[in-house]
């Protein structure tokens, strides 16, 4: 099927689904979808809980869509944080926090276009690469708080140290990964041109 | 708030890594702190894109149409049971939209009313049970089992659901029961003539029944 709001920003589409456009927001799933399935299992380590916080999270933004501030960033954020927090939510009711490899799967995108899926391969690759720059304790707190789903002080007493130095990593890192990101030349988003 | 206690808050609140209470009172301190937000802007771009680093997975084809088919149960058609329901059912937000239909009545409940979706058309079914107030809620070959006024299950024991088809029993998940209203994702296919049932057994499950079920649905 064609995607009849393919040349409209993330915000643009973000705005229509706030008037009840259901095509908005099959737009932002088939854009959004398949990061938000990745993160959610990468957290849960569950095919179905992660499906469950993918769908809570498209209903959220479906609610919420009215209430989004462009002026406090981007809409991919807002919808990636939305999905993030659900997963977390969820990875904390159900105590799965393990730290057990992740079974395979397939890395392909239903719904993707071979550019939609280049982006995506080319985004995963730069914030790998910006994560590895990080300094290990930097990249190991912010990997286990944003991953894993720990609290900092489920943190400070998983890695044996002050909370005070858990949050500071946290904050270094977090700022150095945004120097590191925003350091070289990208597109915002693969669908505005 | 004088000192930086609260300031110190943004990368972890941003990484969602702050108990409850912590983020609410960081919430309320976001408000009043300009400083706060613009540096909260920041900090959640870099933790957003960290989304795009987890392994790739391909969501399963259904995952769409079950979002589409919830959203356009909450919306234009805004069932009053549908808020409450809600409130309710913290999981499973969709399901239970769905599910919502399914209780206030509407046994057979098609959803291609608006086809401009093709893709997204997904016809949902409520089939009831015997033993309990409550129906299951099928959609394509997954589905939900919602159940009404059902007492939580004792101390060391569990309810389980489970899928039996030509008289053999799968189970498809435990609950505790409890609640005015609750939804089960039922963790196994749901093919066409099955029966869902629901057994008490010892905490944690069984893998087969052990005693005749109490919650019976009709052949899906």
């Amino acid at each position: 099927m064609p995607r009849a709001l393919a040349h409209l920003s993330d915000e643009a589409v973000v705005a229509l689904c706030a008037r009840s456009d259901e095509v908005a927001l099959a737009e932002l799933y088939d854009r959004f979808g398949g990061v938000a399935y990745g993160l959610a299992r990468r957290i849960l380590r569950d095919d179905l809980l992660a499906e469950d916080a993918v769908q809570e999270a498209f209903l959220a933004i479906w609610r919420g869509a009215a209430r989004f501030v462009p002026e406090r960033g981007k809409a991919s954020t807002w919808i990636l944080t939305l999905v993030h927090r659900r997963a977390v939510d969820l990875v904390r009711r159900e105590q799965r926090r393990a730290v057990e490899a992740l079974p395979e799967s397939v890395p392909d995108l239903t719904t993707a276009t071979a550019e939609d899926e280049l982006w995506l391969r080319l985004e995963r690759e730069r914030v790998q690469a910006a994560l590895a720059k990080l300094p290990d304790q930097q990249r190991e707190a912010i990997e286990l708080a944003y991953y894993g789903g720990f609290t900092q002080s489920e943190l400070a007493e998983r890695l044996g140290e002050p909370l005070g130095t858990i949050k500071s990593r946290m904050f270094t890192g977090l700022a150095r990964l945004r120097e590191l990101l925003e350091g070289e030349a990208w597109a915002t988003t693969p669908f505005t041109t | 708030m004088g000192d930086d206690a609260v300031h110190d808050l943004t990368a972890a609140y941003a990484l969602d890594a702050l108990e409850l209470e912590e983020a609410r009172g960081y919430e309320e301190h976001l408000a009043g702190c300009e400083r706060c937000r613009e540096e909260l802007v920041a900090l959640q771009g870099a933790a957003g894109a960290l989304a795009y680093a987890a392994p790739p997975a391909r969501p399963p084809g259904e995952l769409r149409g079950r979002i589409l088919a919830a959203a356009r149960a909450e919306r234009p058609n805004d069932l009053r049971s549908l808020r409450t329901y809600r409130r309710r059912t913290a999981g499973f937000a969709a399901v239970a939209a769905v599910a919502a239909c399914a209780v206030v009545g509407l046994a057979a409940w098609n959803v291609s009313l608006h086809n401009r979706l093709d893709r997204a058309q997904v016809a949902l079914r409520g089939v009831p049970l015997t033993g309990a107030k409550g129906s299951v809620v099928v959609s394509g070959g997954s589905g939900a089992l919602v159940v009404s006024d059902l007492a939580p299950a004792p101390a060391g024991k569990t309810y389980e659901a489970w899928v039996v088809e030509d008289g053999r029993a799968s189970p498809a998940g435990t609950f505790a029961g409890g609640g005015r209203t609750i939804v089960i994702r039922l963790r196994r296919a749901l093919p066409a003539g099955a029966v869902v049932a629901v057994t008490l057994e010892r905490a944690g499950g069984a893998p087969q029944p052990t005693q005749k079920p109490f919650i019976t649905s009709a052949p899906l």
